[in-house]
């Protein structure tokens, strides 16, 4: 009876653990969220990252001579709150013309005059979508405040529109369904923003996902 | 492991008495073998081998791999509306080793003739550089994808075939040999990694002393 039972006990007990191991991955996978971002320091301008088009999904750049860089995207935990280091939205005005806003979040650091956001506006048609949107592949743009300006905003100021130039080397936006996007983007910018902050050799790439759109 | 090694051939070099030591300068070309790599390197070496056989051989190995520079064009871009958007960077990689290697010639045929068919392998610590220099425009233009400057000590160890000639002086000998790091690899984005060189490299054996096994 015994030599029968053995067999059974094992298989019992080899099952359980496979259930246990798999309750674990399980919950571990709700808890646990995911780092999207790859940071890989760039060897001549130091501080910065690269100036990358393989989905690192990072910015960064001097302010005043010191690294700015956005913070890290975090998704993947069930219960935890999903990060994204950058927004992409389209506002509505009243105007003859809409403004395409692109928002760069930042990583925190002790230094409090660089802990600001920096967003991109672009004065853009009325008719403006998705396929426009990835008509900026290969464009460099100069603004002037007049066809858009970027600006920088913190807790502690919320600075005017500023100047600045932007390239992107690539931007891909698809549909996948009723306004819902999926994309990517890279390019380089700087900028002198209001109140005497420059932004010199700044990067991005990003892959894009339904949740960092909104037209 | 080195202490193995070093056991190892202490025990076979002392336990036989009558082993034939040669010197051999190696020099070579080697090619890297991973995918789409153009990286290539002059190999020199210097053998120090003992004879303990008739078909086997310990040797003692001090390599210097030097770089052949490979020039490549990267793209490199800039937001002043005053140049043009992109440009040539000029990147030139250039690597370049230096190992310490305990191997081992193993006799797979030509045992009454004078020529001689090894089997080679050697096993050892190898330092490797992949140096990375650019040249562009570095105050206006930022590049694509960088790579960057890599340097790494770790494992290595290779093996292949070697043909040997015995004269009355000596003997020269010609291998094509494969090998690489064990486990390192770099933790960048660059666009090569860790050589996996595909050696061509010819010697001479001059024989220290002589004795019954320098026959063939």
């Amino acid at each position: 009876m015994l030599v029968i039972q053995f067999p059974f006990q094992k298989i019992s007990m080899i099952k359980n653990n496979n259930l246990l191991y798999a309750l674990l991955f399980f919950f571990s996978s709700i808890l646990v969220s995911c780092n999207h971002t790859e940071f890989y320091p760039d060897p001549y301008d130091t501080g910065l990252g690269i100036f990358s088009n393989t989905a690192n999904n990072l910015m960064s750049g001097y302010i005043q001579n010191e690294p700015w860089r956005t913070r890290d995207r975090k998704t993947g935990g069930f219960l935890g709150t999903a990060t994204y280091e950058l927004y992409i939205s389209r506002q509505i005005t009243s105007g003859p013309s809409d403004n395409l806003v692109f928002t760069w979040y930042v990583n925190p650091t002790a230094n409090n005059t660089l802990n600001g956001d920096i967003s991109l506006v672009l004065v853009v048609p009325k008719v403006f979508g998705y396929k426009e949107l990835s008509a900026l592949k290969g464009q460099r743009l100069a603004l002037d405040t007049l066809n858009g300006y970027f600006t920088f905003s913190s807790s502690q100021s919320n600075l005017g529109k500023g100047t600045g130039n932007i390239y992107f080397h690539d931007m891909q936006v698809d549909s996948i369904g009723p306004n819902n996007f999926t994309g990517r983007m890279s390019g380089l910018l700087d900028a002198r923003l209001s109140g005497n902050l420059i932004l010199s050799k700044g990067r991005f790439d990003h892959s894009i996902t339904a949740t960092q759109i909104q037209f | 492991m080195n202490k193995l090694i070093a056991l190892i051939m202490g025990i076979l070099f002392f336990c036989n008495s009558n082993a034939q030591f040669y010197v051999e300068p190696v020099i070579g070309y080697q090619r890297d073998l991973n995918k789409g790599s153009r990286l290539q390197q002059i190999n020199s070496a210097i053998n120090v081998s003992w004879k303990t056989g008739r078909t086997f051989e310990l040797i003692l190995q001090g390599q210097r791999c030097w770089p052949i520079a490979y020039r490549h064009s990267d793209a490199a871009f800039t937001t002043n509306p005053a140049l043009p958007v992109s440009a040539d960077a000029i990147k030139t990689i250039s690597p370049s080793a230096l190992s310490l290697l305990v191997g081992q010639r193993l006799k797979l045929a030509g045992r009454a003739s004078n020529n001689s068919l090894f089997f080679t392998c050697y096993l050892g610590v190898s330092n490797q550089q992949i140096k990375v220099d650019y040249s562009y425009d570095k105050t206006n233009y930022t590049i694509l994808n960088p790579d960057k400057t890599v340097k790494e000590t770790g494992f290595y160890a290779c093996g292949g075939i070697e043909y040997m000639r015995h004269f009355k002086t000596g003997r020269i000998f010609a291998q094509l040999l494969a090998g690489g790091f064990i486990h390192e690899d770099i933790n960048y984005p660059n666009s090569f990694s860790f050589l996996v060189p595909f050696s061509f490299n010819v010697g001479y054996s001059v024989p220290i002393s002589k004795n019954k096994h320098d026959k063939k």
